[in-house]
């Protein structure tokens, strides 16, 4: 064991949105983009993303959870969530992929059902985040202005951020805001029933991060 | 007393199976009788007593919490679990040398085991003289000899070769001991059957730790490395990738469950078993017959219905030059070795070793995707989600309702939120999936 060495909390992201808005990418783009070690499964193929990250004082290590976002796996969700520290709510801001959900596009309903999925059915203390996904995009693809998302996360009290997973833009902000959120959230209350704390210590290399 | 259509009776016995006396009598159906019983329940019973009609909320409280049991009695006047056996427990730590909660010490431990092993040479040695066949003789010899041997104790760092030490030495112990486990077939048993597991687990793990305490307290998990382990310093990136690679089969994880589930489970597995299939026995039905049906479909037409993306259908381009009533003709030809190691899951007794099989059935998946495909694929459960569901739909795993059931209850914790526990979560999603998705009338 090398490095300085610091507790680890463990969080399960619980990613959602419908099919074929990034959300695998976004996790993809999380974990592959990492200063330092994570521990990325290849067994059964790349679908288990973990990464950890340096707080000030705490590790936080992610194990990001992607789900089946087609209509007919709604019904699925509440089982991912079981014990999720955070659920990240994931939508396309442009028109640009048409193959999905032509008609529901551009439906701020569908976004919602998501969160009030999440609110219904996620254990009590799950931390939501509303992402905006794609603004790689030409400008004249956005479909869903910023102030938009902004405001929907403003009225649900959510965290709100707009991202790139192809080009990673802003990825690591919102882990990284997540992050700092949840160490704080944390030291208040000692025990929180989905954040495990452990004795544990992340193997990682020689490497500064952040 | 509990039958099975969940009546339940509460109140004086004589005997076994003749009610007595007073009692009350609680139906199905929430509605109760109380008043003075006799007669036993394959004769009739003779009533003299109240009936009461339960009101409508108290049943459909009841119907949600179908496994509760109407009684305030029920199951405390059996031992909890944490004190059966106890007398064999504190025998156990005597002759390791542990009086009360005193502190374990482990030398003490050690000749406590040297002085039973070589009374039992003693008495072997009595049993030889009294001419025992000699395979018999041979047998028990070559065991106590094994025994004999005191493996290295107080190494202070747990590695994986000295864990796989242990492991066989334990191996060698559990092959005496026999443990009995509540038999008898009634699902309400189901609760106590587990905690008694999990209570054994616990307490052996305590004593093992005795012998054994480089082994991680409170039953672990705890990441372990083999002996012949390098850290990976190196600043350089493939140098580490390719030592990360070469270390990966090596490293392993201890927990309590991990180290005793392998012994304790197959002893036990087909009672316990029992009682799952038992207590899933409605949902595996509803799911089984969709099974039955879903699997008369051929291949692709099967894929089209679930959802399976038509690149992931994996047939060859013969296959489309042939006739088209030959391509709905194909069946049991996709993901076969995926299907096919789907399909142990039920000769795996520890919840690990189950879900060891459904991550191999994910990586046949993933396997077979790749050579046909010829590229690394990355993937999103929006694809993988239907070809997996896929592969559970053709595996056609009787129980997998107990199956599912009996890992959740029984895998240790720390596996949950990991690369396991979304494999078993999307297992169970299947299930559910399977269960309650309307099938299309053709």
């Amino acid at each position: 064991m090398n490095g300085n060495l610091l507790p680890v909390i463990k969080v399960k992201v619980v990613v959602v949105g419908d099919a074929g808005v990034g959300k695998t990418s976004l996790a993809v783009r999380f974990t592959d983009n990492s200063f330092i070690q994570h521990y990325k499964q290849t067994v059964g193929g790349n679908e288990f993303c973990s990464r950890a990250l340096d707080f000030k004082d705490k590790t936080v290590v992610f194990n990001i959870w992607d789900t089946a976002g087609q209509e007919r796996f709604r019904s699925l969700v509440p089982m991912y969530l079981r014990d999720a520290g955070i659920a990240l709510a994931v939508y396309d801001i442009s028109s640009h992929n048409k193959q999905y959900c032509t008609i529901l596009f551009r439906n701020p309903l569908r976004i919602l059902s998501w969160l009030l999925q999440l609110q219904q059915y996620g254990p009590r203390d799950l931390k939501c985040a509303l992402i905006g996904n794609k603004i790689d995009l030409d400008d004249d693809l956005r479909e869903v202005p910023t102030q938009e998302g902004q405001l929907l996360a403003e009225g649900h009290g959510l965290y709100f951020e707009e991202t790139s997973a192809k080009s990673g833009d802003r990825i690591d902000k919102v882990f990284n805001d997540i992050g700092i959120a949840l160490v704080e959230r944390c030291k208040k209350e000692k025990r929180s029933s989905t954040v495990s704390i452990c004795d544990s210590y992340v193997h990682r290399k020689k490497k500064t991060c952040c | 007393m509990l039958t099975y259509d969940n009546s339940c009776y509460e109140g004086e016995f004589y005997g076994i199976t003749q009610l007595q006396g007073k009692g009350k009598l609680i139906m199905p159906t929430g509605d109760s009788i109380e008043g003075i019983f006799s007669g036993s329940w394959n004769e009739g019973l003779k009533i003299n007593g109240m009936f009461k009609k339960s009101d409508g909320q108290q049943e459909t409280k009841k119907a949600k919490l179908k496994v509760q049991i109407p009684s305030s009695h029920y199951g405390k006047m059996s031992v909890p679990a944490d004190k059966k056996w106890e007398g064999m427990f504190v025998q156990c730590r005597t002759v390791l040398g542990v009086k009360g909660q005193a502190k374990a010490n482990t030398n003490k431990a050690w000749e406590g085991v040297a002085v039973m092993v070589s009374k039992g040479r003693q008495v072997l040695h009595e049993m030889k003289t009294r001419n025992l066949s000699s395979k018999w003789k041979k047998f028990q010899g070559s065991f106590v000899e094994e025994i004999e041997k005191i493996p290295p104790h107080d190494k202070g760092m747990l590695t994986t070769e000295y864990y796989n030490d242990i492991k066989r030495y334990l191996d060698r112990w559990m092959s005496l001991g026999q443990l009995m486990l509540v038999s008898g077939a009634h699902p309400r048993l189901l609760n106590h059957a587990v905690a008694e597991v999990n209570s054994y687990v616990k307490r052996i793990y305590l004593t093992v730790r005795i012998l054994f305490p480089d082994l991680p307290q409170n039953g672990g998990p705890l990441q372990i490395r083999s002996e012949k382990y390098v850290d990976i310093d190196s600043d350089d990136e493939t140098d580490g990738v390719i030592a990360l690679q070469s270390t990966k089969s090596e490293k392993q994880v201890v927990s309590a469950g991990g180290l005793l589930h392998p012994f304790l489970l197959p002893k036990i597995y087909p009672p316990l078993f029992d009682l799952y299939a038992l207590h899933n026995d409605k949902m595996d039905e509803k799911y089984w017959e969709r099974v039955q049906k879903l699997n008369k479909q051929g291949d692709v037409a099967l894929m089209a219905y679930l959802g399976v993306d038509q690149k992931f259908w994996l047939l060859d381009e013969s296959f489309f030059s042939k006739r088209s009533s030959s391509l709905s003709n194909i069946r049991d030809h996709c993901y076969v070795v995926a299907i096919e190691r789907l399909q142990q899951i039920s000769t795996a007794f520890s919840p690990k070793e189950k879900l060891q099989v459904i991550r191999d059935s994910f990586t046949e998946i993933t396997e077979t995707v790749q050579t046909t495909l010829g590229e690394e694929h990355i993937w999103c459960m929006d694809e993988l989600f239907p070809i997996f569901q896929y592969v559970v739909v053709r595996s056609k795993i009787r129980h997998l309702g107990a199956e599912v059931h009996f890992i959740d209850d029984l895998m240790e914790r720390y596996l949950e939120n990991g690369e396991l526990g979304i494999m078993f979560t999307t297992l169970y999603a299947c299930y559910y999936q399977i269960q309650n998705e309307k099938i299309p009338t053709h």
